[in-house]
């Protein structure tokens, strides 16, 4: 009986290791595709030009695994007071149970940044300009400024 | 807490166009935490090796200039509020 228990504790320890293993490919192709093929994307024809779009990639991924086993004894000392009579008759022997979990999330953020164009002249590489971006920049610049200079005028008075 | 920090320049492949070659560059920045089972990746352009028909290489550098002016404005801004804070002293001790 002792044996089926370790074998079930090592198939459950296989079942881990193989999740820890696709957990581990998946994040290697999570990583992948913030490589070259998403920094630099595939060219767009329009007529004799070519246009390369480039953007920058940022990736996170996080996970956590978790597992536990424990053994029932019916006639350990403790358990036996608790049971009933006729409960202790039927106690046969001690069951193991284990369990596992796991879970994770990832996040990838993508802004572009310049475009290359190829034409018959030649190459050469045109910037984005993220105008919505730079509007919030200057605003929260200017609410910083304003906050920390009435604080600094209050302090003076 | 050794958390594992790579930090290298690539190059993609090369993309033939009409009878231009171009050899796409990018940076990447990656931070590999084990203990926490987890990791980032950051990668952006760097630059663009352009070669044409007659076989001349130039690299063209890809410029972020949003990155570039969103620096500048925060930069301006922190060097004004440094200056108004310094004037402020200045004239609060005159004053006295």
């Amino acid at each position: 009986m002792p044996n089926e228990g370790k074998s079930k504790v090592n198939l459950e320890s296989q079942d881990i290791s193989q999740g820890v293993e696709n957990i581990h490919n998946s994040i290697d192709n999570f990583v992948d595709s913030g490589g070259v093929e998403a920094v630099y994307g595939k060219p767009i024809k329009s007529g004799d030009v070519t246009i390369i779009p480039t953007a920058e990639v940022f990736c996170g991924i996080g996970f956590g695994l978790g597992m536990g086993m424990g053994t029932f004894r019916p006639d350990a000392d403790d358990e036996v007071e608790t049971l009933e009579s006729e409960d202790k008759q039927e106690s046969g022997p001690p069951s193991e149970g284990a369990g596992m979990g796991g879970g994770g999330g990832g996040y990838t953020f993508s802004r572009p940044v310049a475009l290359v164009i190829s034409s018959p002249d030649g190459v050469r590489v045109e910037p984005i300009l993220d105008r919505t971006k730079l509007i919030i920049a200057t605003l929260t610049t200017v609410g910083f400024m304003v906050g920390m200079m009435g604080r600094m005028m209050r302090g003076s008075r | 807490m050794s958390s594992r920090l790579q930090f290298e320049t690539r190059a993609g492949k090369p993309i033939v166009i009409g009878k231009n070659r171009i050899i796409p560059f990018y940076q990447s920045v990656g931070v590999n935490m084990p203990q926490i089972n987890g990791g980032v990746v950051w990668n952006r352009p760097v630059s663009v090796l352009a070669v044409n028909a007659d076989g001349e290489e130039s690299v063209i550098p890809v410029i972020d200039v949003t990155r570039r002016l969103q620096i500048a404005i925060f930069g301006s801004g922190l060097c004004i509020l440094v200056l108004t804070w310094l004037l402020s002293k200045i004239m609060h001790k005159e004053r006295r």
